[in-house]
């Protein structure tokens, strides 16, 4: 599904939106958020993006989802982006897959686009995670669902993972409980 | 007979009296009672047929199995995350077992706005059928968890108005993972009730098989066109063609229109996919300092409806507040922010509470078909409607402050937690756009809206298309504005009566007596 942007606010956002309105039909339904953790129906470790994207959403996660604080785990050590990237390989819709791709470009870009920064992957961590929070809270909706739709998508994919369960004290599915019990 | 995509090894040519497309809350109505009565059925389920096993309770399993497009149907705005589920009993399998009336004034209302004549009494029957199949009850209180105790207090604290929901459960553990299908077969479902019956009746479900097309000639329709699709990658596996002297379009309110646009038919007056409800919801989550542990037990038992009136001039308005479980992922990613402060969040899990602000709207949105085949939602909040959602979010914000709890998180990007009843302005001030904010809707309806006038409704009081003969459409598109605070009854209840009148005429419709 294509998404739609209004005229009056690519009219408000002048020539970078333009642009970015240029990326604007690859844009994000960005509605991956069902990443498995494991399986998708793809071979082990296929994927459906390039490594340059697999990078930049790499890049991202880690951002979303860093390692330590609260929770020791992070994205990276649970393969978010792998999670992520392998269920985008079986997706039923590949106008979205493409649409996601554009999310990432646009994450990528965009600060280049603007004139002011760098492309994301070559920004220091610091400088990542002020630019994020500039992108959710753009005044451009373009940015803000691409930033959002990736965001839920990492978000999603963390939170269906072990590492991430005993992080936070969810004991997971009570069936693999009620099984572990009769076990013992 | 159930018979799943992968068993069918060639292309079909078929015959019937009716072929009903879904199956669930509408679909599966009109199956069962239609094959009962001696009818031939042939239903087509575009999702696929699970059991209690097939049920893990692993979200990022589940919502790719059971919710169409993974629980990731948005408005093309991406505002507004429309959930519907996509497999055998289609949304009754993943809903909250909630199960509420319509309101007596809507029917007034929906005279008003389509001159529809029928009236609460004409469905006294219908509730009594639909909910001993379904085997409702009122929950008992013990099944109240910590997180809807918290709603519970406060009606017993102000006496506002509220209560514990009627249900369709038994048996239940409150293990919690209604929202992902329930493993112990407590949630009487379509899929346990209603397709059951249908099967044994003599009816022939197919799942994982789509609707493509209705066929029409002059003297009304003729069948549908079917593919069986691959699980997996959705791609078309066989074709399915079956002459009927009936059909039924019962795919739920986002994708029925979209069919009979697909077909080319019962749009004569353009009403068909307009008139669409979402009932947008927005979550509002609470930090306490004890555990509450929102992913466990009955995810919703408690409502207050203090705010929420319904009235011949408008409808249903207002708002209510409805406490609301979920699962880690899900819950995840209603929150703003993200990085540490979010994993900090995060790591409270289990002292997180929360509650939905539902607001009825006034149809607003329409739906058209995309390039993918997919629909195309698109919706407009109106400023009246913004008003009510403000106003449930901060009412809710104050259930929780007022019982304690520490900081409230509004699903916005960009709203720091919270903290008490002086911040709640800051809820003034939110606007709802898109990237910032994010609403759920669990309650599509309209697109296809009954009434008496060909001018003003796309199907008859009997829920027949005004302009193709034998063609229905059975479930919560034909709803002229929002039913109720829940759908499932609603459609059913009508499914049920319309199923009753298609039964009467079964010697015109079908030659048999
Ligand atoms: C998360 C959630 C919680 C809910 N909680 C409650 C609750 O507690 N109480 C309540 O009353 N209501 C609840 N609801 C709403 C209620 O379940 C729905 O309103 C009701 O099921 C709608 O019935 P329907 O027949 O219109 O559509 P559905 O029940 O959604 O069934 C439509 C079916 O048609 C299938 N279909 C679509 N297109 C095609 C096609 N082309 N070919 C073949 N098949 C097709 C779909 O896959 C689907 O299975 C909830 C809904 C959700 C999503
Ligand atoms: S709470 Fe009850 S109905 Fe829901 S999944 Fe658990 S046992 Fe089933």
């Amino acid at each position: 599904m294509m998404v739609t942007f209004p005229r009056r606010e690519l009219l408000k956002g002048g020539a970078a939106a333009a642009v970015l309105a240029a990326l604007a039909h690859l844009l994000p339904a960005c509605r991956q958020r069902d990443a498995p953790a494991s399986g998708g129906c793809g071979p082990a470790g296929e994927g459906a993006l390039s490594p340059r994207e697999h990078a930049i959403l790499e890049a991202f996660a880690d951002r979303i989802v860093p390692p330590g604080g609260a929770i020791a785990a992070g994205a990276q050590a649970t393969g978010v982006a792998r999670a992520i990237d392998r269920h985008l390989a079986c997706h039923e819709l590949p106008a979205l897959v493409n649409q996601f791709r554009g999310a990432l470009w646009l994450i990528e870009l965009s600060g280049v686009l603007t004139g002011r920064l760098r492309r994301f992957t070559a920004m220091s961590l610091p400088e990542r995670d002020g630019y994020l929070l500039g992108l959710c809270r753009s005044r451009l909706a373009l940015r803000r669902r691409a930033f959002a739709g990736l965001k839920q998508a990492c978000l999603f994919a963390f939170y269906s993972t072990p590492e991430a369960w005993s992080g936070i004290g969810y004991p997971g599915p009570l069936l693999d409980r009620a099984t572990r019990g009769a076990g013992a | 007979m159930i018979v799943s995509g992968e068993t069918v090894t060639g292309d079909l040519t078929l015959d019937t009296d009716a072929v009903v497309v879904g199956s669930g809350a509408g679909g599966a109505v009109v199956a069962a009672l239609l094959a009962e009565a001696g009818i031939g059925v042939i239903a087509f389920e575009e999702g696929g047929h699970f059991e209690a096993r097939h049920f893990t309770q692993r979200e990022h399993e589940m919502y790719p199995l059971l919710y169409r497009l993974g629980g990731n149907q948005t408005t093309d705005d991406q505002l507004i995350t429309v959930m519907q589920g996509r497999c055998v009993g289609g949304s009754t399998v993943i809903n909250m077992a909630d199960c509420t009336p319509i309101p007596v004034a809507l029917f007034d209302h929906w005279r008003r706005r389509t001159g529809s004549r029928i009236q609460a009494a004409h469905l006294d029957d219908s509730y009594r059928r639909v909910r001993a199949s379904l085997g409702v009850t009122r929950l008992a209180g013990a099944t109240i968890n910590e997180n809807n105790a918290i709603l519970s207090r406060y009606l017993a604290r102000t006496g506002a108005r509220g209560g514990v929901f009627d249900s369709n459960r038994l048996g239940c553990i409150g293990a919690g993972f209604c929202m992902v299908g329930c493993s112990y077969n407590a949630k009487k479902a379509a899929h346990l009730t209603y397709i059951p019956r249908a099967s044994t009746a003599g009816a022939t479900i197919y799942a994982d098989c789509r609707a493509e097309r209705v066929i029409a000639g002059r003297r009304g329709v003729e069948g549908v066109e079917a593919w069986v699709i691959d699980r997996a990658t959705r791609a078309r596996r066989h074709r399915i063609s079956v002459s009927a002297r009936a059909v039924v379009i019962a795919a739920g309110a986002i994708h029925s229109p979209l069919l009979l646009l697909r077909s080319g038919l019962g749009n004569d007056n353009g009403l068909v996919g307009k008139n669409l409800s979402l009932q947008p919801q927005a979550p509002i989550t609470a930090l306490y300092d004890r555990t509450i542990d929102v992913f466990a037990g009955i995810p919703q038992t408690v409502y207050c409806d203090e705010w929420e009136t319904a009235s011949e001039e408008i409808g249903i308005s207002g708002f209510r507040l409805e406490t609301i479980g979920a699962g880690p992922a899900m819950a995840a990613t209603v929150l703003g922010g993200f990085g540490l402060a979010h994993k900090a969040f995060m790591s409270q899990f289990r002292r997180v509470a929360a509650m939905v602000a539902l607001v009825p709207d006034r149809p607003s949105g329409e739906v058209a078909p995309g390039d993918d085949g997919e629909a195309v939602i698109r919706y407009c909040p109106t400023e009246e409607y913004l008003g009510r959602l403000r106003a449930g979010m901060k009412a809710a914000a104050r259930v929780f402050l007022e019982d304690g709890a520490g900081g409230i998180v509004v699903p916005c990007e960009d709203t720091p937690p919270l903290r008490s009843v002086r911040d709640l302005d800051a809820i003034d001030k939110l606007v709802p756009e898109p990237g910032r904010m994010r609403l759920l809707s669990a309650h599509p309806q309209g697109t296809c809206r009954l009434g008496a006038s060909p001018a003003t409704s796309v199907v008859n009081e009997d829920l027949e298309s005004h302009f193709v003969r034998n063609l229905f459409v059975i479930d919560a598109s034909i709803f002229p504005s929002t039913s109720s605070t829940h759908t499932m009854i609603p459609t059913m209840v009508m499914a049920d009566r319309a199923a009753h009148r298609l039964l009467a005429r079964r010697a015109e419709l079908f030659g048999k007596r």
